[in-house]
């Protein structure tokens, strides 16, 4: 069977669908006899131009082995999956694995997010410290981050600098963790 | 010739093999200011990785990785 390399790009409202999307993909390929050899989720990045009128995307990489069945398949279902922006699918030689270069820069921006994080909740013990610090369940709302942000006098003025980035980066963090049902995602 | 303007990787730069969509920071060293593939006579590229540099580089453009142009927005 062929490799393949897979990149897609998916509206970042519907970044939550993300993991459920890569599964059903993932299940495609292995129900026919496929095999996934590498997944990368690049999580939000920004765009370089706008597609679609937005400046965002979610980014996931796929290395696949599969006949030409299952491409045609996920080609199909890439084309009328109205929150696929844009895919490409290109030949490889051989499977791929390891992380690629924007992989290993997202974790490490990740981490950076996490120590940022922790530094904070040693600096300034609150209740927001525990909701911070459910990496499994990043359910806590970015308003609700943002609000104590605020609410602490001193250090407003570092916070509302960190406060973007800590925004996009709990973003993307609802974006991995929570595994929306599919019955949300719009297939024409 | 115009080699004040690119002083650079007079590119005993390899494998073109090794050359991926993904690996911006090396495909940017190769873009102008204005997005733009730099000819490889500025490069020093050879032509065997100047054609892989420029098909990787355009794929990394379809990806919204790397600008089309310096007037995109």
């Amino acid at each position: 069977m062929r490799h393949y390399e897979v990149v897609f790009l998916v509206h970042p409202d519907q970044s939550d669908q993300v993991p459920g999307m890569t599964e059903r993909y993932r299940g495609l390929i292995e129900r026919g006899g496929g095999k996934v050899h590498r997944v990368e989720d690049w999580g939000r990045r920004q765009l370089v131009y706008s597609i679609a009128k937005i400046h965002k995307a979610h980014y996931v990489l796929l290395n696949i082995e599969v006949n030409g069945e299952v491409l045609e398949e996920l080609e199909s279902a890439f084309k009328f999956n109205d929150a696929v922006l844009r895919n490409m699918i290109v030949r490889r030689k051989q499977a791929v694995v390891g992380h690629s270069k924007i992989y290993e820069e997202e974790l490490k921006e990740q981490e950076r997010d996490r120590e940022r994080d922790a530094q904070r909740d040693a600096r300034r013990p609150e209740r927001t410290a525990e909701k911070r610090e459910e990496p499994a369940a990043k359910a806590a709302p970015p308003e609700s981050g943002q609000e104590s942000r605020t609410g602490a006098g001193p250090d407003a003025g570092e916070s509302k600098g960190e406060a973007g980035k800590d925004e996009a980066g709990k973003d993307e963090g609802a974006g991995e963790a929570a595994a929306k049902s599919e019955e949300e995602e719009t297939v024409t | 010739m115009s080699r004040r303007f690119r002083h650079k990787k007079f590119a005993v730069d390899g494998d073109p093999a090794d050359l991926d969509y993904k690996d911006l920071d090396l495909l940017r060293q190769f873009i102008g200011e204005t997005g733009k593939i730099v000819p490889s006579r500025i490069t020093g590229a050879s032509a065997r990785f100047q054609r892989q540099l420029a098909k990787e580089i355009k794929r990394a453009r379809y990806l919204a990785l790397l600008p089309y142009t310096d007037q995109h927005k």
